[in-house]
């Protein structure tokens, strides 16, 4: 169905006993008011009781959508530093559910799988799929335009995402992991991915850098794994 | 290209489709909590009977919860696919599930089958009012064991009822557990199936029953000769 279990956490704010339901699995075909959910940014979402402070727990879950055909481990942001081997791990689970010679093999291969790290890459994956874009492509738009707004101040608290679309547009900004806030957001030519699309050769480095594994992400190319 | 934060007339930035501006919202920097299988952590006690020989854990290993869900999710899929607890969900070796759903009359018969309260109209109505979570009054007068009836609905309706067996002993009545599943969504099982569980959440439902019993079968829970065994190895999407 999707799974939760009840953990004692201490509130961020004032330090009091909170009791979180936590997530550990989404199954969006069975649950798609947790999908919603985590569209509008409300998923595990939590309101101490002692002092009122809003908190959100890292994302570390399944996330499965048969009917999308679409698969995410959502990871904590704070594993982004070792990404490779968090992927890794990801690559594992799937493998065995999914992969060669398992029970699932046939689904898996109709379906994307893909790993993200903490909310706001979840997030990305889901309106990206919901407006019929490819994850890869845009993240080659994104770097585009990151090359072309120049002076961009990366760190690891900031990470440049699709917040949304038109039927011409992309919707990019710049959110702040720790509070996801934004704080500029530019609206991109839909355009951009169709020329991508056109010159696979021109773009062919950039999207080895991007892709390659699970972690489909421009930071993929920015972050050094340990 | 353009920057497309704007000022609208209230001076409220204008914001991009999904996002929701918030104030005083932490992130969590950390995964608190569990991340190991509550069922196979050593000292695990409460959730379930003492397990019949076959059916205990194979070893003692704890597993990761973020992989044994994923096997859960697929086994999801397949029963899905299959239709396979539609039609074996009923079957004696597979918990014997009656999904009641809301018409919950059957629960009614078999409170007073069990408690001798209820039978008439004034308790019969308190006893319905109580299992739909209607405003109840309780009968000035009575026969039967009402308070058995009380202790069960209210271990019935207690979230994660599954979850404890000393509440499903309360939740039973003539050797089947009757729980609210899902808000206002009722099952029953038969009460002795928990001498073979594996988990205790495999007891909310007949979906999570087999899924929970594929995914330990799949990360090596189950003994050899466990009596699930040969339909399990049979399974694909």
């Amino acid at each position: 169905m999707s799974v939760f279990e009840t953990a004692a956490l201490a509130c961020p704010s004032c330090g009091s006993s909170v009791d979180v339901e936590l997530v550990h699995s989404v199954n969006a075909v069975r649950r798609p008011d947790l999908r919603a959910a985590i569209l509008d940014r409300s998923f595990q979402s939590v309101a101490c009781p002692s002092c009122g402070t809003t908190f959100r727990v890292e994302p570390m879950f399944t996330y499965l959508d048969v009917g999308r055909r679409r698969f995410v481990a959502a990871l904590p942001a704070s594993e982004l530093g070792g990404w490779k081997a968090a992927e890794a791990r990801a690559q594992a689970a799937w493998d065995k559910a999914f992969g060669k010679g398992s029970d699932g093999e046939a689904l898996g291969r109709e379906m994307q799988a893909r790993c993200t790290f903490g909310w706001l890459g979840l997030n990305e994956k889901l309106i990206a799929h919901e407006h019929g874009i490819d994850d890869v492509a845009l993240e080659l738009a994104k770097m585009a335009t990151m090359r072309s707004l120049g002076d961009v101040k990366m760190s690891a608290d900031r990470e440049f995402r699709l917040v949304g679309a038109t039927d011409d547009e992309l919707i990019v900004g710049w959110l702040r992991t720790s509070s996801e806030e934004i704080d500029d957001e530019y609206g991109v030519p839909r355009q951009l991915l169709a020329e991508i699309d056109a010159d696979p050769e021109a773009w062919a480095a950039l999207r080895a850098d991007v892709s390659g594994g699970m972690f489909v992400d421009y930071r993929r190319a920015l972050f050094d794994a340990a | 290209m353009h920057r497309r934060v704007t000022d609208e007339d209230d001076g409220t930035p204008l914001k991009a489709p999904f996002y929701r501006s918030k104030d005083d919202l932490v992130v969590m920097n950390s995964r608190p909590g569990k991340g190991k299988k509550a069922d196979f952590q050593k000292g695990a006690k409460g959730r379930l009977p003492e397990r019949e020989e076959a059916c205990k854990p194979a070893n003692d290993k704890p597993e990761e919860l973020f992989d044994f869900n994923m096997l859960h999710e697929l086994a999801h899929s397949i029963d899905d696919a299959r239709g396979y607890m539609l039609a074996n969900g009923p079957k004696d070796d597979h918990g014997g599930w009656i999904e009641i759903g809301g018409d919950v009359e059957q629960i009614v018969e078999a409170v007073i089958r069990e408690t001798g309260f209820g039978k008439v109209p004034a308790e019969r109505q308190y006893v319905l009012d109580k299992i739909l979570r209607n405003p109840a009054t309780p009968p000035a007068t009575f026969s039967g064991d009402k308070a058995r009836f009380e202790k069960f609905v209210a271990a019935a309706q207690t979230p994660k009822v599954w979850d404890s067996q000393a509440l499903t002993e309360l939740a039973t009545l003539d050797k089947r557990v009757y729980q609210e599943s899902y808000p206002s969504t009722w099952t029953s099982y038969k009460a002795e199936a928990r001498k073979r569980g594996i988990t205790s959440y495999q007891f909310r439902a007949p979906g999570e029953w087999f899924s929970e019993l594929y995914a330990a079968f799949k990360v090596g829970k189950l003994k050899p000769g466990h009596p699930s065994e040969g339909w399990l190895k049979k399974l694909k999407v």
